[in-house]
């Protein structure tokens, strides 16, 4: 075995993955099945840099904004030498993974790879639609190499329809998706967000976990298909329903909402401090009047419904900023939760960093990657009782695992292995 | 081909929205998801949208988004013999997911733990704020709640106040990684036969959602700085480029011009002083003349429909979308013609329309196979069929307030 061999743990254990994702959306997908213990294995050509997955080769040096903004993203805001091996963009969501190179665009290499699918029980990608095709690696010939294998392409718009080949970023894929005209300050101003990739991650895994579960039936495996788009729009399902009701483009409601008065973000003591909260019923309004020291002006009888609340919320808000503005977020979220009203603290990376209730439940993990040292990383997003995610080794360095890949998954003899080093597939160093 | 969930049979006691969205997707790939819903209903019945803003318990567009190929069964699990249906209940299904404060179900004498004695496959999945553990395992939870404490500092702008994201995506985003945990849990017990109890906590998945707030997370690890309100909004913010109207009044968006898109966009616009200043200034184009991109984009969007700005400029590699608002994707001439938009009619809240397929699995898998439920819908017929109650007993129980 090799030295730093995975640990038998998670549902998924002795499954098989292989990662073809580019930036964030398939990668958090890959992420959510090693931590459910399937071992998952990206795969990267030494031949190809991959910026969108691994940042700039030579990241800005210096002391202006887009230097200092890209420096944060590296242990001690030092790119290194291998700034590929210490961005936290890729490091945070390739945790649990394993890393090896090939040129799939050689003969040798797609052999290879092809070679490595026999071994495995899925593939996911998210690169633009026909890449796989254009590869010579699409579902037909992935397929006769292994029947059983789970596909899942994520591409933003869909396999097939009118507009399935449109490229773009997060911000084009929010607007075309309809968030924009309704995500932001009431005012008008729009907030951007990159929503995309945190719903398309449990989406992609979902589509995976289904078809295995179909493909315990049939013995065999299939193509499943993640729209990035349309999943979003789910997300906001019960706009759209709006929109289709009463036939008009739902409220921008900034942090206020039709179903809750009064709710909203509320400045604090400290410097850039807030507290959130809700109140959802009319007990939890009462509550709220006592929390804040039932101030006279929200003693008006009106104020006792949803309705009569919404339209006095900016009055009710000064009162209520009022209070909280003396107070700590978590000062005040205390006091607000013990009277049983939703509330929270907006947490930065920092408060969250020390939060003792994820610390608590285990939520981080100190692992130790070979180029960035010891760090606290985020460990799974759920917990199983009998199958417990384990967080096993920090993300693998660029072909970290070629030897293990190439050796004992597909076989490949010493000679051999020494050839493919020499022809520029397997290597620690993009050419 | 079949829905991959379609011979799985799941309780759900989830209510509002992170809970449902988990099993609504259980249920929309195939599971037949009993819903148990308290006397008055699910707390999100009295959410909106409402048809012509009336509020009816039947007609919330949340409900009816979240709540799809469900049954409703009306039963109170407070009371022993509503506990007893629901233990019932469980004894043969796959799945119970279930969101109320942890310790409920215990006090109830269903006991997460006790469930899986009796029923050793079963996966108990529990979708809660903070999860079963921890000092803030007792808070309550709203949508601006939840992303407040794991990511709303960055959005927004600088010197505002932070602002929550759209509806409630970051609930529904919960109870899609539910699913994922589930359908885990689902896949040992499929192969081991062996259930467990699934823990997840809103807080943790949405701080280890990739909307970036993981990646945030390890860079403040790293360097010890915090990402500023704004930094993902600028994207959409540039001098030069943004939303344009098109000829057939709707806007097309370029976003953040990309600078290995600059030369392309320039050459697609052919534009005399753009082309000049293309030669003399290459990407700087975009930061020294602004107001001439921005002249010449707007030129050229208002001469074509947007559905045609969009396309043109994608066949030259420079990414340019049609923006949609909620009622603009109704119409979406890619979403139309694959067919996301499924029609359906409901009892009470007539013709609706609802979002189709989240993914595919194989040819299709997911399926709309009926509305969501009335409240009570599926009671009898549940409680004869599954929990194997006769008609008196479940009239006796009807009058005593147990069952409705």
């Amino acid at each position: 075995m090799s030295h730093d061999a995975k640990p038998p743990f998670g549902p998924l254990n002795g499954l098989r993955v292989i990662d073809l994702t580019i930036a964030l959306a398939g990668a958090f997908t890959t992420m959510l099945l090693a931590d459910l213990g399937a071992e998952v294995i990206k795969v990267e050509s030494l031949q190809h840099y991959p910026t969108p997955t691994k940042g700039p080769r030579v990241p800005p040096r210096g002391d202006d904004p887009v230097s200092l903004s890209a420096a944060r993203d590296y242990p001690d805001s030092e790119p290194g030498p291998d700034p590929w091996n210490r961005l936290s963009w890729f490091n945070s969501q390739a945790r649990n993974k394993r890393d090896v190179t090939m040129d799939i665009t050689r003969v040798r290499g797609r052999e290879l790879f092809l070679r490595l699918v026999e071994k495995c029980d899925g593939l996911v990608e998210n690169n633009s639609v026909g890449l796989l095709e254009k590869l010579g690696i699409g579902p037909e010939v992935l397929h006769e190499a292994n029947p059983r294998l789970v596909i899942v392409r994520m591409p933003p718009l869909g396999l097939w329809g009118p507009d399935s080949t449109a490229t773009g970023f997060g911000w084009h894929f929010e607007d075309l998706g309809g968030f924009l005209r309704v995500q932001g300050y009431p005012d008008g101003v729009e907030v951007g967000s990159i929503f995309m990739d945190g719903a398309s991650g449990p989406a992609g895994a979902n589509a995976f976990l289904m078809g295995l579960i179909e493909r315990r039936r049939t013995g065999r495996g299939m193509v499943c298909e993640v729209s990035q788009v349309e999943n979003m729009v789910c997300h906001i399902g019960d706009l759209t329903m709006e929109a289709a009701m009463n036939h008009r483009v739902p409220r921008r409601w900034g942090n206020r909402s039709p179903d809750f008065a009064p709710q909203g973000c509320y400045r604090c003591a400290g410097d850039d401090a807030w507290v959130v909260l809700s109140v959802r019923t009319d007990a939890e309004w009462s509550a709220l009047r006592r929390v804040i020291g039932d101030p006279d002006s929200l003693r008006a009888p009106g104020l006792d419904t949803l309705a009569g609340r919404s339209v006095m919320h900016d009055a009710i808000d000064d009162e209520i900023t009022r209070w909280t503005a003396t107070r700590t977020p978590m000062d005040a979220t205390e006091t607000l939760q013990a009277a049983g009203i939703p509330a929270g603290p907006v947490l930065s990376e920092a408060d969250a960093s020390s939060d003792p209730h994820l610390h608590g439940r285990g939520f981080f993990h100190l692992l130790e990657h070979p180029s960035c040292g010891t760090h606290f990383h985020a460990g799974a997003n759920f917990h199983l009782s009998r199958t417990p995610p384990q967080l096993w080794r920090a993300a693998p360095t660029l072909g970290q695992d070629n030897e293990y890949v190439y050796k004992e998954l597909i076989g490949v003899s010493d000679d051999e292995y020494v050839e493919l080093i020499a022809e520029g597939h397997a290597g620690t160093d993009y050419v | 081909m079949p829905q991959p969930l379609r011979d799985l049979l799941v309780i759900d006691l989830t209510e509002w929205v992170a809970g449902p969205n988990c099993t609504k997707l259980l249920a929309d790939f195939g599971a037949r998801v009993i819903k148990i819903e308290p006397p008055g209903g699910d707390p999100a019945r009295k959410m909106g949208p409402f048809p012509g803003d009336r509020p009816d318990p039947e007609c919330s567009g949340l409900f009816l988004h979240l709540n799809t190929n469900k049954e409703s069964v009306v039963i109170d699990p407070s009371t022993a013999e509503g506990a007893g249906i629901v233990r019932r209940l469980a004894g043969v299904a796959d799945i119970l997911v279930e969101s109320f404060r942890p310790g409920t179900m215990a006090a109830w004498g269903l006991d997460p733990v006790d469930l899986i004695t009796t029923n050793p496959k079963l996966v108990v999945t529990s979708v809660t704020p903070f999860g079963q553990a921890g000092p803030y395992r007792d808070w309550e939870m709203t949508e601006i709640v939840a992303f407040a404490m794991g990511g709303m500092n960055v959005s927004g702008v600088a010197g505002r106040e932070p602002v929550k994201l759209a509806g409630n995506a970051v609930l529904m985003q919960s109870g899609a990684t539910a699913c994922t945990a589930t359908l885990g849990a689902l896949f040992h017990a499929l192969e081991h036969g062996e259930g467990q109890h699934v823990d997840v906590a809103t807080f943790e998945t949405q701080n280890g959602s990739l909307d970036r707030r993981r990646y945030y997370l390890l860079s403040y690890e790293y360097s010890g700085t915090v990402a500023e309100r704004a930094a993902v909004v600028g994207a959409g913010r540039p001098a030069a480029g943004g939303r344009f109207e098109c000829a057939d009044g709707k806007m097309v968006t370029t976003g953040r011009i990309w600078p290995d898109h600059v030369g392309r966009m320039v050459r697609l616009l052919d534009d005399p002083d753009l082309n000049l200043l293309w030669e003399e200034h290459g990407v700087q184009v975009m930061s020294e003349h602004p107001e001439v991109v921005n002249r010449v984009l707007a030129g050229w969007a208002a001469a074509r429909p947007s559905r045609a700005a969009m396309r043109e400029a994608q066949a030259h590699g420079w990414p340019v979308v049609v923006v949609n608002d909620p009622l603009l994707l109704l119409e979406d001439d890619h979403l139309c013609a694959r067919g996301f938009w499924v029609e359906a009619r409901h009892p009470a809240a007539g013709e609706l329309v609802y979002p189709g397929p989240p993914w595919r699995v194989g040819a299709d898998g997911w399926a709309l196979r009926r509305t969501a439920p009335t409240l009570g819908h599926d009671t009898d017929v549940v409680l004869r069929e599954l929990a194997g109650l006769e008609v008196d007993r479940i009239a006796a129980l009807r009058a005593e307030g147990v069952v409705a």
